[in-house]
């Protein structure tokens, strides 16, 4: 052919026109590219954040690509194609979108043709009008663009294959015929693929919410809306070649890329200094002083010279002084915070105070986390008490201003489950059959996405719906759904930030995002900084304010003694319920055999149970090594400088990655698109490649193929919870100020942490019962004690002293423990007080209440609240009961409270006492049956999720006793191998996602705790009481290792009727633990599931577990003795 | 979803009401669901409620699972109280329902007797309070609230409460609590809803050799009829309507109404009325193992005044569609369900891609006429033909590769030249349907509205693409419609 | 009170009326009407149906008559579209009776014929005016069953017509039939078309028989009535037909018109007319008589469409008497 047509498509929208695209921004890149198209604007539905990811993909394919939108308005403009002609077109068109997000409601712009008229400068702009509005209108919104932009404006023309096309083209010539503007061709795309269209059609019946049976006319009447190549576009547009011609015309005038927007640091007050580097100088020197005294060691001024130099030479000065400031005003504040991440463990951060961790004692390189020829931007967290960050963000937004600063967004995107229940949902499918095929999807690959979940879900694979809903669903995997604010991700510039990307406002008000994620940021090397929420830290911090005002110990987290042996003896014995990260059941199995002695033992004990170590099959070879069963050895020479500090064994992400690039020949780049490919999943699905290089690499490099694959599943297990030593190492920080305050004062700890919840693993049931069991005593709420937080008493001169109390258990801590105070429960335990209403009563107490009615009278309090404090039993030191104070607040007459003046508080006013009994004097005395301790137990647990008075269980002992069941105490005696029968509150249940299918429970008697593991098989048999009980009996074999204690169930009993015979209505969930899987979910933040059933969650969880319950289902399904529906007719 | 009521098997697993589906699911997979339909239990429980008619007319619902029986002066009937309880237990038995029943003074206590006591107990006048005394406070139908609130003060039991002062306790827990436990005791009255209007006159024959044949059923109506005629004239009335309601022995119960233009007092005009009627039931009236209780109720009285002339001959012209649609129902219909199956469609757009799809036809008796103000329907962009033919029919075309609109085209033996084409316009098929291929790309219809020389104008389709997008099927043509 | 006892002596007349009418067989018309009944009942009946199109129109006397039978032919089966397609026109025109456009419409197929021509389209007619929801449609099994829904559906006011497609020439359908429907049509005031493709002539009752033919479609143009008008090339615009009238009691015979279908406006027109501006007969005074339901305007014309210009005549016009008797002309 003499002269091959060209075409660039202008109007593609991409899966971020949301719930309307339905092909990846990269799919379209790479389609395009094969098609061989001239070029690819980007244009989503009012928003440009789709557009960074096909920069980039567009920058790998080789594809000329320039970002734009597809203006919609909401005044009846017709859709106008928007592309920045420059960097200033790009800044209006980000101030446009700014304009019509702010305007309307999260997630709905509202753009009014005035928007365009204001920021159309430096666009080209393309009206895409339907094409049954090609009317006058429509030549009038053509007349005044053209009036205003000239020759940038064109009519954009589209073959919509409705029978119509010869009339719209022929109606677009008189419009644009009349207007004086160009027509444009362009395909109006919607997916790269003519095979999307089914999945288009099931957005746009999840996107409208109905069923695609009726979704009628919202569906696509053919599959045309693909990307098509310059030929079939010059065919389809034969009668007017022009139109063709007119797109490269209109992409040639676009000079922007997304490369131009070079990131700027904010400016920050230098002081006295002359540029951002000598503020910063300054700063880490004078640091450097206050850390190490005048005489700086010789090597820790070496490194600061030398972090100072790269910082110089990357002119990364600014950043620092960002975060120093933020850090310094959180001070400013008394507000604790820790910063973590891969700039944050050098030693001048450790001299400007962003972080605490001394970089002596983990010996990081700095190089490691700066890489000068990658030349990306630093990267630090910065983690505040979760109570006050708040405070922190609110600062930002104001230093800044609301133009320079916002959050990231994060962009929540369908997955496996999400994607299945919707699909369903649009397949017209009933809830329980949609919930069914959710449960049965697993994992993010196609291929687990078949017929074995399936069948175990019980659906019948045969059948068309099921097998249409399976793949659609994994198509619809990691489609992005909406933009969601980053947990804390902040983007500050210098200049307006709302010219570099739209903002747009998040579901909280009082803040506003970006429309980029954080990836996008990345790619961009647009700098952001993570301010999170940290509840161990307001732990801390309430804790050091406890220990200065009780104790006047006034510590920091840089003043705590370092490096005590008892704290690590402490440690070794996982005695660390409630202390940061190294709580959970499988850390404490954890501890006596890792045996932590230093602080670099904490990093790695942190970063060890984690899904990368676990999935990598790492974590047994580091054991063995560090318990000296088998010999250190390195995979090869130049891999024992990676692996040297972890016994040869990759456990950090930073080491998987240098795997990569030293033994498999990965590139850095390469390296770093291999952890975004893992860390944003499949989303192009290139990660065979990358494995298939990655073992076919490290293989011919001589390392055994066994190593290779454990490496990239290392990756693999990397990609959901990224977990690099730098981070490690600020937490073990942060765990090793918890073992310390927990180990020396238990009391300060434990009102600390009360006063902290909700946060960590365990219930205040668990923390109470641990604090007395190391010596602490404890009080009970009380109307005439308590304030709203948990708070240290004196104690009482004739009571036992802590060591005295301390359990035989824990006696190795008598020397160490060093409390001397009470503590008083307060308020906050109680369960549904208000803590404004609680302020009143405080305030009023004076003297103390002397009564109920006092206390109604003085407080103010409602009626409501007074029940729940009598109900919490916190009427003790009036000498009324529970049942007693229930009564006195059953006589306050709320009605008539309003009149109520003590002046004229009335006497009995005896009336028909059936009428309304109103006499107060002189009523007739009611002799209420006293509550029995096991009641008032159970009303303990209800009302304040723990009791002082005893144990549920203790009630029980005598009948357990006949039952032979062991108290937990004794378990310590019985030799490994032995059987064992134990019974308890059922604490906590949780199936590690690593560990099989392998049910952890804890149960708690009135003695301690016993661990018990379930085997899937023992829990087929037993799931409903696994999974319903409250209160079970454990049979089986126990294993003690190191001094871990397990119960490998073999048998379980409810036993929950039990309870009942204490109190008819049972505990509920009082008492369990935070931890709990199946009543208390701990619920993603990127997937904000109803919290409908955290027990149906954990099965769909464990497929693994419905394949074998339906083998088994099927041999009973003989012996089934339930009738088929009901019995009458 | 909730669980709102279990069978044995379920409730010795542990099942209880109220538990979430979804976790009860999770305990046990091999449940078997069934959809609460409390409509349908509540026509169950109405039922049961009409076959008790047979011992009083006074029977009241007590949803969702209870029945009041008011059967002051009843009992005698059935051998005293006792002997209802036993019959009325023994029938229900028989009939599959588990039920319990308790006989007492005042509603409160029968409830609590039925619900807590252990057997079946017949409690006298005054004697409730020993018997309600063990009972817990459930008993007396008081509201969650009140019952826990009570419960935490350590009342738990009628008795406690029975033995309690009354002052304090109902400033505390409101009259409520104490207007309960008066009703129980007889202490208030309280009376019953019965569900059905107590009739103006009833008449009724208890046999001891149930009937079944129709005249037998007839006869006893002239019986009944004749019984009524008394009443009628001692009030100087007439019924306006009357029903006769037909007692099966195993619980069916048949109710039969007739209405009457005039009052009617003679037995012959009320049975000439219900012979109609009987007749019209024919089969839908199975006597089974006979007819053991007979009853007719008149339901409305007016005066008896003189006679009334009657315009009843119907004019040449109506103007009613309804009456013209039952009609043609009545003599080109099968009879059997003239709603869903009458000849008569109304055109009803859907909103489909499909041509075939995009307009069915929804039976005529379901439109209401006139008709309801204009809906906004979609429209195609593309206009459809005035005639649409049922089975698109192959044609041979000649058509420009790979889109061109036919040229020429033969169909139906005629051969015709194309002067105008429009199209095409491209319908992808519904990929979701059975029909669509496992890859969910239905082969597309490309259509073109063309008119010949002489003026006719035609859709016609070709199916398949040609060119790779055509996926190797073979593009065929077919006529679908005719334009005006 | 007063007003009470009126309405009481009201109603009794009416019902007095009703019997006589029935004695006497012609129809009664609604009661409660506030003007006179019988004049009211007259004009209905005496209504004519303007299509717009100037010369047809005044050709049939004025329009086509709504109370009484109007046989429409389509020479071939290949025609049905457009013979189903006219009808829905003149079930669609602007200023017809309100009941007109509004009411439904049952269209029997007599056996076989849905099958043979495809059945009315909803959606199609749509196309030309036609509110679809207004459809009915039965199509009995045996034709003496057709017939008698016919009838049937022929005395029914609450109808705007009953249309009974048939094809071909069929024994069992002949004057008698046709007489019996016309009378029916007569009866309720309510348009009756017979509509045959492929069929001869035959002796009818009908006192109009229309042939619809094809003719091509008007140009299709976009941006109509702007000054950025233009055509598509190959795009069919408003429906051509070529409408002979070859059987007429109130006129002229044998000539074939050449009318479009203007869908938005709802009427038809002559291209002449429509070039020329010439407004189709719209006052009382260009109609030889009857009650004219005109069509007010034509092309570009502004009155609000669906108004109902119900223009009367200064009275009563008697000259087309026959029309209410029991007409009983030999078919041409």
């Amino acid at each position: 052919m003499a002269s091959e047509p060209g075409y660039a498509e202008l109007a593609a929208a991409s899966n971020f026109s949301f719930l309307r695209g339905a092909s990846h921004p990269e799919e379209l890149v790479v389609t395009a590219r094969r098609l061989g198209l001239a070029g690819l604007g980007l244009a989503d539905r009012n928003t440009v954040s789709g557009t960074v990811r096909a920069h980039m993909a567009a920058k790998e394919a080789g594809l000329e690509y320039r970002p734009g939108a597809r203006l919609v308005f909401s005044d009846g403009t017709p859709d106008v194609l928007a592309y920045p002609r420059d960097r200033r077109g790009w800044g209006r068109l980000c101030r446009l979108l700014t304009a019509g997000n702010l305007r309307g409601e999260k997630g709905a712009p509202v753009l009014l043709r005035a928007d365009l008229s204001e920021w159309g400068e430096g666009l080209s702009l393309a009206v895409l009008p339907k094409p049954d509005r090609l009317d006058e209108t429509c030549l009038s919104v053509l007349q005044d663009l053209k009036g205003a932009f000239g020759r940038s404006v064109r009519l954009a023309l589209t073959p919509a294959y409705d029978g119509r096309d010869r009339m719209t083209l022929e109606a677009s010539r008189a419009l644009a015929q009349a207007s004086g503007v160009k027509l444009m061709a362009v395909g109006d795309v919607t997916c790269h693929d003519a095979a999307r269209r089914s999945l288009g059609d099931v957005l746009a019946a999840i996107r409208e919410h109905v069923p695609l049976t009726e979704a009628g006319y919202l569906l696509s009447a053919n599959g045309e809306r693909h990307l098509k190549p310059a030929t079939e576009m010059a065919r389809l547009f034969r009668a007017e070649p022009a139109a063709v011609a007119e797109s490269l015309a209109f992409f040639g005038e676009l000079g922007f890329s997304l490369d131009a927007l070079r990131y700027q640091y904010p400016d920050e007050p230098c002081g006295d200094s002359a540029s951002p580097q000598e503020a910063l100088e300054r700063l880490a020197w004078e640091g450097a002083r206050t850390r190490y005294g005048e005489n700086i060691p010789d090597r820790i001024a070496g490194q600061i010279r030398h972090e100072l130099a790269l910082i110089a030479e990357l002119d990364y000065a600014p950043y620092f002084l960002t975060v120093h400031d933020i850090v310094r005003f959180a001070r400013s504040q008394n507000i604790l915070c820790q910063g973590r991440g891969s700039a944050a463990n050098s030693t001048v951060c450790f001299c400007i105070g962003i972080t605490e961790v001394d970089p002596v004692l983990t010996d990081l390189l700095f190089e490691r986390f700066i890489s000068p020829e990658r030349r990306e931007p630093p990267d630090i967290d910065v983690d505040f008490e979760h109570e006050k960050r708040e405070i922190v963000i609110q600062y930002i937004y104001e230093k800044y201003g609301r133009d320079r600063a916002g959050l990231a967004a994060t962009v929540i995107t369908y997955r496996a489950r999400s994607a299945a229940r919707e699909v369903a949902k649009a397949f017209g499918l009933s809830e329980d059959v949609s919930a069914a095929i959710s449960g049965s999807v697993w994992g993010w690959s196609n291929v687990d996405l078949g017929e074995r979940e399936a069948k175990a879900a019980g659906l019948d694979m045969s059948d068309r719906t099921t097998q249409n809903v399976l793949k659609l669903s994994s198509e619809i995997m990691g489609f992005p759904r909406h933009l969601s604010q980053h947990v804390g991700g902040f983007v500050i510039t210098r200049d307006r930030l709302d010219e570099v990307v739209p903002i747009t406002k998040s579901a909280m008000d009082g803040r506003t995002m970006v429309e980029w994620d954080k990836d996008d940021l990345d790619s961009l090397g647009i700098l952001k900084i993570d301010i999170l929420a940290l509840g161990m830290l307001t732990c801390i911090r309430r804790a050091f304010d406890l220990l200065e005002d009780h104790y006047d110990r006034p510590l920091t987290l840089a003043s705590i003694p370092k490096e005590e042996a008892e704290v690590y003896d402490m440690v070794c014995r996982a005695d660390t319920l409630g202390v940061f990260q190294i709580e959970s059941r499988a850390q404490m199995t954890m501890l006596p055999r890792l045996r932590p002695r230093n602080f670099y033992d904490l990093v790695i004990e942190v970063a060890i149970v984690r899904p990368g170590p676990i999935q990598g099959d790492m974590v047994h070879p580091y054991l063995r090594r560090r318990q000296g069963k088998e010999p250190v050895s390195y995979p090869s020479r130049e891999l024992e400088a990676v692996l040297g500090k972890t016994l040869g064994v990759p456990l950090f992400q930073e080491q998987a990655m240098k795997i990569a690039i030293v033994a498999a020949g990965f590139t850095p780049g390469e390296a770093d698109r291999l952890r975004r490919a893992m860390a944003t999943f499949r989303r192009v699905g290139t990660i065979h490649t990358f494995q298939t290089k990655m073992i076919e690499g490290m293989v011919a490099n001589g390392y055994e193929a066994d190593f290779a694959e454990r490496c990239f599943r290392q990756i693999e297990g990397f990609g959901e919870y990224g977990f690099p030593e730098s981070h490690a190492a600020s937490f073990a920080l942060l765990v090793y100020a918890s073992c310390w305050l927990k180990a020396h004062y238990p009391d300060v700890f434990c009102a600390a942490i009360l006063n902290a919840q909700p946060m960590g693993f365990y219930a205040p049931a668990q923390l109470v019962r641990d604090a007395r069991e190391h010596g602490v005593e404890m009080r009970p709420v009380d109307i005439n004690a308590s304030g709203w937080d948990n708070a240290l008493e004196d104690r009482d001169a004739d009571e036992p002293d802590a060591p005295a109390r301390i359990s035989p258990r824990h006696r190795e801590m008598r020397d160490v423990i060093q409390t001397q105070k009470a503590v008083r429960l307060g308020f906050r335990q109680v369960k549904g007080l208000r803590e404004d209403e609680i302020a009143h009563l405080i305030d009023r107490r004076g003297g103390g209440y002397d009564s109920v009615r006092d206390l109604w009278l003085r407080s103010g309090l409602a009626r409501a609240q007074i029940e729940r404090l009598a109900d919490a039993d916190a009427f003790r030191s009036i000498g009324l009961d529970r049942r007693g104070a229930l009564w006195a607040v059953r006589a306050l007459d709320e009605k008539s409270a309003e009149e109520h003046l003590p002046l004229f508080e009335r006497p009995a006013l005896v009336r028909d006492p059936d009428e309304a009994g109103i006499e107060i004097a002189g009523e007739a005395e009611v002799a209420l049956p006293p509550m029995p301790p096991g009641e008032q137990v159970v009303h303990d647990y209800r009302y304040l999720s723990l009791s002082l008075k005893a144990h549920p269980v203790s009630f029980l002992r005598r009948h357990l006793d006949a039952m032979g069941v062991l108290r937990h105490e004794k378990l310590d005696d019985i030799s490994t191998g032995r059987r064992a029968d134990v019974a308890g509150l059922v604490l906590v249940r949780q199936r590690p996602g690593s560990a099989k299918g392998v049910i952890f429970m804890t149960l708690e008697d009135e003695t301690g705790v016993a661990n018990v593991i379930v085997w899937p098989k023992v829990f087929e048999r037993y799931r409903a009481l696994v999974l319903g009980s409250r209160l079970v009996r454990v049979t089986g074999k126990l294993q003690n290792e190191m001094g871990v204690i397990h119960i490998v169930a073999d048998r379980v009993e409810d036993l929950t009727p039990l309870l009942a015979d204490i109190e008819t209505e049972g505990i509920g969930d009082g008492g369990l633990a935070n931890a709990d899987e199946v009543r208390r979910p701990v619920i993603e933040i990127r997937e904000k599931l109803k919290p409908r059933s955290r027990l149906a969650q954990l099965l769909k969880e464990a497929p693994q577990l419905r394949t074998d319950y339906e083998t088994l289902k099927r041999s009973e399904a003989s012996a089934r003795v339930l009738p088929k529906g009901r019995n009458f007719h | 979803m909730r669980i709102a009521s279990l069978d044995e098997a379920a409730e010795t697993r542990g099942l209880r009401r109220g538990q979430g589906l979804a976790d009860a699911r999770a305990a046990h997979p091999d449940l078997d669901i069934v959809p609460a339909d409390a409509q349908a239990d509540r026509r169950l429980l109405t039922a049961i409620a009409d076959w008790c008619d047979r011992y009083t007319p006074l029977v009241a619902l007590d949803a969702p699972d209870g029945l009041f029986l008011d059967i002051s002066g009843c009992a005698h009937l059935f051998g005293g109280e006792h002997g209802l309880v036993a019959d009325l237990l023994a029938r229900l038995f028989e009939q599959g329902f588990a039920v319990r029943a308790a006989v007492a003074a005042t509603p409160g206590a029968a409830w609590a007797t039925t619900r807590f006591a252990s057997g079946t107990l017949c409690i006298d006048r005054g004697a409730e309070a020993p018997v309600l005394a063990p009972f817990p406070l459930a008993a007396l139908r008081l509201d969650a609230e009140t019952l826990a609130g009570l419960a935490k003060v350590g009342l738990k039991t009628v008795g406690q409460l029975i033995d309690a002062p009354r002052a304090p306790l109902a400033r505390r827990f409101g009259r409520q609590c104490l207007l309960r436990l008066d009703q129980a005791l007889g202490a208030v009255d309280e009376a019953i809803s019965p569900r059905l209007p107590v009739p103006a006159l009833s008449v009724e024959r208890r046999l001891a050799e149930p009937v079944g044949r129709t005249e037998d059923v007839e006869h006893l109506l002239m019986a009944l009829a004749t019984g009524l005629k008394t009443g009628l004239e001692r009030s100087g009335a007439g019924a306006r309507a009357l029903e006769y309601t037909l007692f099966r022995v195993d619980g069916a119960v048949y109710r039969l109404c007739v209405g009457a233009s005039r009052p009617v007092r003679d037995p012959e005009t009320i049975v000439k009325l219900f012979r109609e009627r009987l007749a019209a039931m024919g089969d839908e009236i199975d006597a089974g193992y006979g007819f053991d209780v007979v009853r007719l109720n008149v339901l409305a009285r007016g005066e008896l005044a003189g006679e009334q002339s009657d315009f009843a001959r119907a004019g040449e012209d109506d103007p009613d569609v309804a009456l013209l649609l039952d009609r043609i129902a009545a003599r080109l219909g099968d009879g059997a369900f003239p709603d869903t199956r009458h000849p008569v469609g109304q055109a009803v757009a859907v909103e489909s891609h499909e041509p075939e799809r995009a307009e069915t036809r929804r039976p005529a008796s379901a439109a209401r006429f006139p008709l309801p103000a204009k809906q906004n329907v979609l429209q195609p962009a593309s206009p459809r033909p005035a005639r649409l033919l049922t089975v698109p029919e192959p044609v041979e075309v000649v058509a420009g590769v790979p889109e061109g609109p036919p040229l020429r085209f033969r169909w139906r033996r005629a051969l015709y030249q194309v002067a105008k084409a429009e199209g095409p316009e491209r319908i992808g098929g519904e990929w979701w349907g059975d029909e669509a291929p496992a890859d969910l790309c239905p082969v597309p219809r490309d259509y073109y509205r063309v008119e010949d020389e002489a003026g006719r104008r035609y859709w016609l389709f070709r199916r398949g693409l040609y060119g790779p997008a055509g996926r190797g099927v073979q593009p065929q043509w077919f006529m679908h419609g005719m334009f005006a | 009170m007063a007003s009470a006892a009126r309405a009481t002596a009201r109603a009794t007349l009416l019902s007095l009326r009703r019997q006589i009418a029935s004695i006497e067989q012609t129809p009664p018309a609604l009661a409660g009407e506030e003007r006179g009944w019988a004049d009211a009942q007259d004009a209905e009946r005496a209504a004519l149906l303007a299509t717009g199109a100037v010369d047809f129109d005044r050709e049939l006397g004025g329009g086509i008559a709504l109370a009484s039978l109007t046989e429409i032919h389509a020479r071939t089966a290949r025609d049905a579209g457009l013979a189903t397609g006219f009808v829905a026109a003149l079930l669609s025109l602007t200023g017809a009776p309100a009941f007109l456009a509004r009411d439904p419409v049952l269209w029997i197929g007599a056996p076989g014929v849905f099958a043979e021509a495809g059945a009315p389209h909803g959606r199609g007619l749509a196309a030309l005016g036609f509110a679809p929801e207004r459809l009915l449609t039965v199509e009995p099994k045996r034709l003496v069953d057709a017939l008698w829904v016919a009838e049937e559906a022929a005395r029914t006011r609450g109808l705007a017509a009953t249309i009974l497609d048939m094809r071909g020439n069929i024994g069992g359908f002949g004057l008698r039939e046709t007489q019996r429907l016309n009378r029916r049509a007569q009866a309720s005031g309510r348009l009756v078309l017979l509509l045959r493709q492929s069929a001869e002539a035959e002796a009818s009752a009908a006192p109009l028989r229309l042939v619809v033919a094809p003719s091509p479609s008007a140009p299709l143009t976009v941006l109509a009535g702007t000054a950025h008008a233009r055509a598509v090339p190959g795009g069919i615009g408003p429906p051509g037909f070529a409408v002979t009238i070859e059987k007429n009691k109130a006129g002229p015979a044998g000539r074939t018109h050449f009318i479009h279908w203007n869908s938005h406006e709802r009427h038809f027109y002559t291209e002449q007319a429509r070039r020329g501006g010439t407004r189709p007969a719209g006052t009382a005074a260009d109609g030889p008589g009857g009650t004219l339901v005109a069509f007010p305007r034509a092309g570009s014309g502004s009155a609000h469409p669906g108004a109902e210009l119900s223009v009367s005549g200064d009275r009563p016009h008697r000259a087309r008497a026959p029309r209410q008797g029991l007409a009983a002309e030999e078919a041409s």
